[in-house]
């Protein structure tokens, strides 16, 4: 892995870039074993059906579940709505 | 009362029988918990007051005659498993001020049967790990030898049952996070089938994977904790609507006759000689209870570490995008919305949790998704197919816990030794497989060794049947713990 790919997956994962030679360093040795998988002879199939079943699905009723107060009670700035940095220039 | 060797039934009788009260019994867990959790860290947080308060509300309920099974019995709770106004944080700084305003499922049945909550168990950071060392907050040690690891992710669960510092514990097993901790604390663990148990409430790492389970002092305690926790719920849809047996139906019946598979991948030159011959000794031991052994082969076995861990970080890196500090959890600062979510997740998360974000990221890129993503499904199906077709044939499947008994403090920092440590576990999630761990023998330095017995879909019952059936010819040997005040 590069310092440019490295930048790239931290822009997807949302991370700044932090002591990225160390983190190229177990990236690298981390995606060596993964690379493993490439010798596998192995094909997805699509009509095997998903490796999680799911039971019938609840009907979509509305109900109370949890007050405002409670759901909101975490937010680190809360005054009516959850206050964020300007998000438009 | 000897809580560090005392089992859930006999505590049920004790406070039945009016032996000890409900208050009584939890200050004497948390007397222990003061004493000895020092040298453990196995608590994030302790909940005494609560503790007492529902040990208070337990003894009424013992006096009116409808105590339920875990009426009374104090449990610990795995720090990512939510409890409704009780700080649950992961084991991260994301979530170190989180009070969750909901409970889980498992908590919500635990309730209803009246159990006292001890506390919140330490854990790897959001569940990933295997040594409990990445936790921001508690490294828990082995009771055992308090410079090894406990194992992970739930190893604070696994050493408070080991040291006695509650009775039973839940965990979360995502790759072996019930099973190889209780394998290195001398304890069991058993991790239901994909779908027994609802997973409303617990912090999601890898979603098809996850599940909840219990650590308890044997299989018969293991049996009683699923008959509390499994069921169906509508707040999960991948909860199976099949009918809850009695996990305790086949205890003391005979095994003879038992086809248990011995896969020949799980006793190569890459696990360690006093684990294979402990597991094989205990193969023998069961041999001789009548049941019938055979070697097999799942090949696919070669690829199951990459598999999993391709698939587990993809659905992490999809799941913990929640964590942006906008609604809850740790803030960072920023003069833009995505410079705060950065700062956020950078400063919250720690290097493990970071490295298998990425990962997930990786496999899931444009350029890399078949290769890496695609593939990784394609060998799940592949190895759930193979454990399908031995499971046909024979009941269960024997393998060591782990590749290793508890190692030293250290070794967790090279991710890729750590990842393939996996290796013994991993399977049981991909296929979606019930599996128990119980103790079956001790290293030369007096360390557990752990065997795992894998069965069919939805038949939990035989796997504890045939572990129970071991571990009542077997005398366990306790940790001698060293007082240091919590």
């Amino acid at each position: 892995m590069d310092k440019e790919l490295l930048e790239h997956l931290c822009v997807l994962s949302r991370f700044n870039v932090e002591d990225a030679d160390s983190l190229i360093n177990d990236m690298t040795d981390i995606i060596a074993l993964m690379d493993g998988i490439k010798d596998a002879d192995a094909e997805y199939d699509d009509g095997s059906g998903s490796s999680v079943c799911f039971s019938e699905l609840r009907e979509d009723i509305p109900a109370l579940s949890m007050e405002q107060e409670s759901v909101t009670s975490n937010a680190v700035s809360f005054e009516g709505q959850i206050i964020v940095p300007k998000v438009v220039d | 009362m000897e809580l560090e060797r005392i089992t859930i039934r006999e505590l049920r009788s004790a406070l039945d029988r009016r032996e000890i009260g409900a208050e009584e019994l939890c200050r004497e867990y948390l007397r222990r918990i003061e004493r000895y959790d020092g040298a453990l860290s196995c608590y994030i947080t302790v909940t005494e007051d609560e503790a007492l308060e529902s040990a208070r509300a337990a003894q009424k309920r013992i006096d009116s005659g409808e105590a339920g099974l875990l009426t009374g019995i104090p449990i610990a709770i795995k720090d990512n498993i939510c409890t409704a106004g009780v700080r649950t944080t992961c084991s991260s700084r994301m979530l170190e001020e989180f009070i969750p305003p909901y409970d889980a499922a498992v908590i919500e049945r635990l309730k209803a049967e009246g159990y006292v909550l001890l506390g919140k168990a330490s854990l790897d950071e959001f569940a990933m790990g295997g040594s409990n060392q990445t936790s921001a907050f508690a490294k828990t040690s082995n009771p055992y030898d308090t410079a090894r690891v406990p194992g992970g992710s739930s190893g604070g669960s696994a050493a408070a049952v080991s040291a006695g510092l509650c009775a039973a514990a839940l965990g979360s097993d995502t790759g072996g996070s019930v099973r190889q901790p209780a394998s290195f604390c001398g304890v069991t663990g058993i991790k239901p089938t994909y779908g027994r148990v609802s997973r409303y409430g617990l912090i999601a790492y890898a979603s098809s994977l996850d599940q909840i389970g219990a650590i308890c002092r044997d299989p018969h305690d293991c049996a009683l904790m699923m008959n509390s926790i499994c069921g169906a719920d509508s707040r999960d849809a991948t909860t199976a609507r099949l009918p809850v047996p009695d996990f305790t139906g086949k205890l003391g019946k005979s095994i003879r006759g038992m086809k248990i598979a011995l896969p020949k991948e799980f006793f190569s030159e890459d696990i360690d000689g006093e684990v294979k011959a402990s597991v094989t000794a205990a193969a023998r031991t069961l041999e001789a209870q009548g049941a019938v052994l055979c070697e097999c082969s799942i090949p696919d076995i070669r690829y199951a570490v990459q598999a999993y861990y391709l698939i587990a970080c993809a659905e992490a890196a999809s799941n913990l995008s929640r964590f942006d500090g906008i609604k809850y959890g740790l803030r960072g600062e920023g003069r833009s919305c995505y410079e705060m979510v950065c700062d956020s997740r950078s400063r919250g998360f720690g290097g493990e949790v970071k490295r298998r974000i990425i990962l997930g990221n990786y496999a899931l890129s444009s350029g890399y998704y078949d290769a890496y993503y695609k593939k990784a499904m394609a060998l799940r199906q592949r190895i759930t197919q193979e454990y399908e077709e031995v499971l046909s044939d024979a009941e269960v499947i024997l393998t060591p816990t782990a590749p290793t008994a508890a190692y030293k403090k250290g070794a967790e920092h090279d991710p890729v030794k750590m990842y393939l440590s996996d290796i013994c576990t991993v399977t049981a999630n991909i296929a979606g497989l019930p599996a128990i761990s119980t103790t079956c023998g001790y290293t030369a330095e007096g360390m557990p060794i752990g065997m795992s017995l894998t069965g069919r879909r939805f038949d939990e019952q035989t796997i504890i049947q045939c572990a129970d059936a071991f571990e009542r010819g077997f005398t366990p040997v306790l940790p001698q713990l060293t007082e240091v005040r919590r």
